[in-house]
């Protein structure tokens, strides 16, 4: 093993809480449930979230439209309200702190100060029209935009971190006069400025070119190790998740199914989704064949079927996946699943 | 080798925009053989969506000539020719917007057939039918309004409106780049059906080096307006010439390549 992080990186909580280990736990997320309010009233979007993060820990959450993650993620920082979201139900621990429940007041000094936040979209992070040095100025400062020396220091420090080169003439430039992989850095050092303790990257790539992806996924992967953070990233991409997590959870409609090792999910996964998942990534396929597919389409929220989500489209199901409710997730050694099949079908 | 159904020549494409011209295709060379896959693969403002619309008329050529079956390719003002939609269809990335959300399937496909093949109405929803089962489409949706469709499901009623025209070029803008994965594994196994049974000839623009190697016989490598590399797809992403193409595949590190260079360690 190359790396002495990955071997703790995300434990289901179930098992640690009872566990004295658990305190040296950044992030312990319980039998976390989210729901938004649409028009006919409270629509569940995520529930059965269990997940536990150390320090220095990469976790990559991968889902498909609807998975959760990205509700998930907001869940973690604080911005549910913004999209009609809120928690209800399960406990969100910050370093022992519970985080549901807090007010805005004290969400502020979590977010953007312990937990920082990158969006998919580097133009949401961003004011198109203020200059890139005010915007970090602010970050530095937690917005009052002090310009003393140190402060300016500090926001050169920081484009350098994120390797942006010449930075001295970046700061006096607006965001809509830089390339999209380049606000991206300006974001990215912008949540780096309070020296968070967890990055949060929610699709961060999505919106960029390939060559681009690589350069910011690559950053990450350095400055996790260099500022010895945790990162939490969400995706609907193996690869990118891959380049920069020791860990994967898998998430399908709004239920956390399978958490390990990135090099033992991608040697063999344990839910029959996952493995779904991995089968039909196109980058691996064999020209020769045709793509492996998952049949039908995923529920809509707040449609979930009866007893696991996935078996209307699972090649293994049995009666007992058709009943009850979404089973819980169960350890075979370091990694986790969802799947009662385990056993099985592997 | 057959007479090539699209050929490309010397094409330059320039847009007037109120900063000045840009020059978005600047010189292009192309053939496509009937029946074949290629793809064009770049990046953002590469060009490649650009050269796309101008192979189906929806651009206009500042210099040098398009040639789609024998005929040259002039911009489409008004109604294409039922002839020239009947050479090359095109399918779009943003199932979203490219299709009428308050049509049912049945009443979009239909339409087409009897605006391309000229068939009556009875037997243009009746050919409609068949071609949105064919495309996987089931009846009882082919009666749903479009808008309740999930993406997936309105990018296949694109194809299959599409082959209404019973179309010998099928030009795919990103056609799964919106898409979850396991509907665009579906969907590009749908796309290569329709090219190997019916012998239409593909071409796919996309970002996505994955899917290019998956799925085109040749693959065109564009980055600022201009080719920098071209040849079978296998070639190309195995042995890159173009220091670009190396940085392209090199990006997406578990791209398959069949033959390891040299410079990959084995694990």
């Amino acid at each position: 093993m190359p790396s002495d992080l990955g071997t703790d990186n995300a434990r289901s909580p179930s098992s640690t809480v009872a566990d004295g280990r658990l305190t040296d736990e950044l992030l312990v997320v319980s039998d976390v449930r989210i729901a938004v309010r649409r028009r006919h009233g409270e629509v569940l979007v995520v529930d059965t979230a269990n997940f536990t993060l150390p320090a220095h820990g990469a976790l990559g959450v991968v889902g498909e439209s609807g998975s959760g993650k990205s509700m998930l993620s907001r869940a973690l920082i604080g911005t549910l309200p913004r999209y009609g979201g809120r928690v209800t139900g399960g406990s969100i621990r910050w370093q022992g702190r519970e985080l549901t429940g807090l007010s805005e007041q004290e969400w502020r000094t979590i977010r953007g100060t312990e937990i920082g936040y990158v969006p998919q979209s580097s133009l949401a992070g961003l004011n198109p029209i203020l200059p890139i040095g005010e915007q970090l100025l602010e970050a530095v400062s937690k917005g009052q935009r002090k310009a003393d020396a140190a402060n300016r220091a500090r926001v050169l420090e920081l484009l350098d971190l994120v390797q942006i080169p010449r930075a001295k003439q970046v700061i006096s430039e607006t965001a809509d006069q830089l390339s999209g992989g380049m606000r991206q850095r300006v974001v990215i050092a912008a949540a780096l400025a309070q020296r968070p303790k967890l990055l949060i990257l929610d699709e961060p790539t999505t919106a960029l070119d390939v060559t681009v992806q690589a350069g910011i996924l690559k950053l990450v992967a350095e400055l996790r190790r260099e500022l010895g953070m945790a990162v939490l990233l969400t995706s609907h991409n193996l690869g990118v998740i891959e380049m920069v997590c020791d860990r994967i959870m898998t998430m399908y409609a709004g239920a956390v199914i399978e958490i390990g090792a990135t090099s033992d999910v991608r040697r063999g996964p344990l839910h029959p989704y996952t493995k779904a998942l991995m089968d039909s990534r196109v980058d691996e396929a064999d020209p020769a064949k045709d793509l492996l597919t998952i049949p039908g389409e995923p529920p809509t929220t707040g449609d979930w079927p009866d007893g696991c989500r996935f078996w209307p489209r699972c090649p293994v199901a049995v009666d007992a996946c058709r009943e009850g409710g979404q089973p819980k997730m169960r350890a075979f050694g370091e990694r986790w699943s969802a799947c009662l099949q385990t056993e099985e079908w592997l | 080798m057959t007479d090539p159904i699209i050929t490309v020549a010397d094409v330059h494409v320039t847009f007037t925009t109120p900063r000045g011209d840009v020059q978005a295709v600047r010189g292009v060379d192309m053939v496509v053989s009937p029946g074949e896959t290629v793809g064009i693969v770049g990046e953002s403002g590469s060009g490649k969506s650009t050269l796309a619309r101008a192979i189906v008329g929806l651009v206009e050529v500042d210099q040098g000539s398009i040639t789609v079956d024998g005929r040259p390719v002039r911009p489409v003002r008004g109604r294409r020719s039922r002839a020239d939609a009947a050479t090359v269809q095109m399918i779009f990335q943003d199932p979203y917007t490219s299709l009428n959300p308050r049509l049912r399937p049945i009443q979009a496909v239909a339409e087409a057939v009897h605006v391309c093949q000229g068939l009556g109405r009875k037997e243009s929803r009746v050919k409609a039918t068949e071609l949105l089962s064919s495309v996987g489409i089931s009846s009882t949706q082919s009666r749903m309004k479009i808008r309740s469709l999930s993406g997936g499901q309105r990018q296949r009623v694109s194809i299959a409106r599409a082959l209404a025209a019973e179309p010998k070029i099928l030009v795919a803008d990103e056609p799964t780049s919106a898409l979850d994965q396991s509907i665009a594994a579906s969907l590009l196994n749908l796309l290569r059906k329709i090219q190997s049974e019916r012998g239409i000839a593909v071409v796919f623009i996309t970002h996505d080096l994955g899917v290019v190697r998956y799925l085109a016989h040749r693959v065109y490598v564009m980055k600022e307006g201009v080719f920098v590399e071209d040849g079978p797809t296998a070639e190309v992403f195995d042995m890159p010439k173009h220091e670009y193409t190396s940085n392209l595949v090199s990006s997406v590190p578990s791209i398959r390549t069949r033959v390891p260079s040299p410079a990959q360690t084995p694990e």
